[in-house]
C-alpha cells in the first residue's frame, strides 16, 4: 500500500484556508481519491459543506467521524486537514501520530514571526486579514430553518458593519424561500462578493434536512442578539409553506413551456 | 416668505430640538410637519409636546395613524420579515409609551394640507404607506401633485430628501364613448415634488437630520442637514429599553422603516 500524501494547513481566520485547498482540488482529476478532515467545527461545518457541495466525490469528515477519517487515510492517495486557527498547533501531531505530513501556512501578507511561521514548512501569501488577538468564535447551527432572503441581506450587513461587535470572519450557509442553499462570506479587510449560491438541489419539501449555521469571529460580540436576530429571520411553516407552493408551481409552468 | 418643512420626527427630541434651532437661524417665518412624530424613537411624547406647545400645523403620518387605528399596514410595506419584526416592537413599545392626550391629539391630525398653491402630505396624496421615490415615473408623479391642486407638493415617508421638477408636461387622453373617440389633452404647468427627508430618522447614510427651507417669493428649495448629539438619542434608546440596533442604525443614517419592494405598492388594508 502506497503511503497517501498528507497535507495540514493551518492559518489566521480568513486568510484563505479553504479556498486554497478548493484550489488544489481543481487540479486533482480523481478526487474520489482524496480525503478531507477539518477538525473542530463541531455541529457548524460550514467549510465541510461548502467543499462537499464543489466536490461531490470527495471524501469529507466531520468530528464525530475523526475514527473513519483515521481508517480512511492508508487508502487515499491524498489527504487534506484544515486546522482552524481556534486549535492547538501542538494537537495536530498527536492526531496524526507517526505519520509524516507536509505543513503549510496561509497567512495575511504583513503577519512576521508567528507560530505559524516556526511551524509551516510552507508559507502561502493568504488575504490581507485583520485579526486581533481578543477575538472570539461564535456559531450557531439553524438546520431545519428557513432565513427570509431580505432578512438575511439586512442581517449580514449588520453583522459586517459590526453592529454586534467587531467583526474580522463571517461565514454561513443557509436556506433561503425559494429553495437554494447560500453560501456567505465575510473577511474584514478584503472587498465583499456576493451570496454564493450552492450547487445542491432546492429544497422544497417542509423544512430542509440538511446543514445550515452560521460562525462569526471578532472582538465583543454581542452574542445573544446575534442569536435572537438569527431567530428572527427564520420564516414559520406556514410561510415556508407558502413560499415552496409558489416556487414548485413557477418550475412547473417553466417545465411546460 | 421662508416657510420650513419637517417629516419623520419619529420620537427622537434630541435631533428635533436642533431642528428648531436651525429654523429659527434660518429665520424661516412658519412651519409644517408631514407627520410620523412617533416609532422607533425613545421620546414620543415630548415631539409630540413641543410640537402642540408651537402650534405647528401637522399632517398624519403612518407611524402615528398606527399609534391610533393600530397596525394596520399590511406585510408588503415591509422589506422582509426582521425588519416587520422589529417595526412590530417598535409599535409596540411607543404604543405603551404614549398619553392619553398625545394619541388624542394623533387621532385629530388630517391627512393633508394647503397653504395657497402649497400641499402637504405624508406619504403620498393616496395613502400615508406609498413612497414618492425621485425615480417614480413622471406621469404618475405628475398625477400625484395634480391630485391635490398645488403646485408644489411636499412629503416625506422616504427619509431621503430630493427636490423634483416637473416640467411642462402634454397630455392626451382618448376616451371611447361608443363609436365617437373624444380626445381630451391639455398641457400642465411646471409642477415640484419636494421630500423634506428626516429629522428623527436619516436614510442618506449619515446621522445628520434633514428637513426643507422653502422660500415662497423665489421658489428656491434649500435641503437642510443638521447635525447633532445623536449619541444622546442611541443612549437614551438603549436605555428605554428598545432595541439596540435602532441605535445603531441611527448612529449610520440608516433608518429601519417600512420600505416596500415595490415602491408604487400602496397599502390597502
Amino acid at each position: 500500500m502506497s503511503v497517501p500524501n498528507i497535507i495540514v494547513v493551518a492559518g489566521s481566520s480568513g486568510a484563505g484556508k479553504t479556498t486554497w485547498v478548493c484550489q488544489q482540488m481543481r487540479d486533482i482529476a480523481d478526487v474520489d481519491k482524496i480525503i478531507y478532515y477539518s477538525p473542530g467545527t463541531g455541529t457548524v461545518p460550514i467549510d465541510q459543506n461548502r467543499i462537499a457541495t464543489e466536490f461531490p466525490d470527495l471524501q469529507v469528515f466531520s468530528d464525530a467521524q475523526q475514527v473513519e477519517f483515521l481508517n480512511q487515510i492508508p487508502k487515499a492517495n491524498a489527504v487534506y486537514i484544515e486546522w482552524g486557527f481556534y486549535l492547538e498547533l501542538g494537537a495536530i501531531a498527536q492526531l496524526l501520530e507517526n505519520l509524516t505530513y507536509r505543513t503549510i501556512a496561509v497567512l495575511p501578507p504583513d503577519l512576521k514571526d508567528s507560530e505559524y511561521h516556526a511551524w509551516a514548512k510552507e508559507i502561502v501569501r493568504g488575504a490581507p486579514t485583520q485579526s486581533s488577538t481578543g477575538e472570539t468564535l461564535w456559531r450557531a447551527a439553524s438546520n431545519g430553518q428557513v432565513i427570509d432572503e431580505n432578512s438575511l441581506e439586512e442581517f449580514w450587513y449588520e453583522i459586517t458593519h459590526d453592529a454586534y461587535g467587531i467583526v474580522t470572519r463571517a461565514k454561513g450557509i443557509f436556506d433561503v424561500n425559494d429553495g437554494r442553499s447560500l453560501y456567505c462570506d465575510f473577511v474584514a479587510g478584503v472587498p465583499q462578493t456576493d451570496f454564493l449560491e450552492l450547487d445542491i438541489p432546492r429544497y422544497l419539501e417542509g423544512r430542509p434536512q440538511r446543514f445550515s449555521g452560521l460562525e462569526v469571529v471578532g472582538e465583543n460580540l454581542d452574542k445573544a442578539t446575534l442569536r435572537q436576530t438569527l431567530s428572527d429571520c427564520c420564516l414559520s411553516d406556514a410561510a415556508i409553506l407558502q413560499y415552496q407552493q409558489q416556487v414548485k408551481e413557477i418550475l412547473l409552468e417553466g417545465a411546460q413551456v | 416668505m421662508k416657510i420650513a418643512v419637517i417629516s419623520c420626527i419619529h420620537g427622537n427630541y434630541e435631533a428635533f430640538d436642533a431642528v428648531l434651532l436651525d429654523i429659527d437661524q434660518q429665520k424661516a417665518e412658519k412651519i409644517f410637519c408631514v407627520g410620523d412624530l412617533v416609532g422607533y424613537g425613545p421620546q414620543p411624547n415630548a415631539v409630540i409636546a413641543q410640537i402642540r406647545s408651537l402650534d405647528i400645523p401637522t399632517c398624519v403620518g403612518c407611524w402615528d395613524e398606527d399609534i391610533v387605528e393600530g397596525l394596520n399596514a399590511c406585510d408588503c410595506s415591509y422589506p422582509s420579515l426582521l425588519a416587520e419584526k422589529r417595526g412590530i416592537q417598535a409599535h409596540e413599545w411607543t404604543n405603551k409609551e404614549i398619553h392619553p392626550e398625545n394619541r388624542e391629539f394623533l387621532a385629530k391630525l388630517p391627512y393633508s394640507l394647503k397653504e395657497g398653491n402649497l400641499a402637504f402630505v405624508h406619504g403620498s396624496p393616496h395613502s400615508n404607506h406609498e413612497y414618492l421615490l425621485p425615480e417614480l415615473d413622471a406621469f404618475v408623479a405628475l398625477e400625484r401633485v395634480l391630485s391635490t391642486e398645488s403646485d408644489v407638493l411636499f412629503c416625506g415617508h422616504t427619509h431621503v430628501p430630493y427636490a423634483r421638477t416637473l416640467d411642462a408636461g402634454h397630455i392626451q387622453v382618448s376616451v371611447a364613448r361608443g363609436e365617437k373617440t373624444q380626445e381630451i389633452s391639455f398641457t400642465s404647468p411646471l409642477k415640484r415634488i419636494v421630500n423634506v427627508g428626516s429629522v428623527g430618522e436619516p436614510r442618506h447614510g449619515r446621522p445628520n437630520a434633514t428637513y426643507v427651507i422653502y422660500d415662497t417669493d423665489t421658489q428656491e428649495v434649500k435641503l437642510r442637514e443638521v447635525a447633532y448629539d445623536h449619541q444622546k438619542t442611541c443612549v437614551a434608546i438603549i436605555e428605554k429599553g428598545l432595541p439596540a440596533i435602532f441605535a445603531w442604525r441611527l448612529a449610520h443614517g440608516l433608518e429601519y422603516a417600512e420600505r416596500a419592494d415595490d415602491p408604487t405598492h400602496v397599502c390597502t388594508r
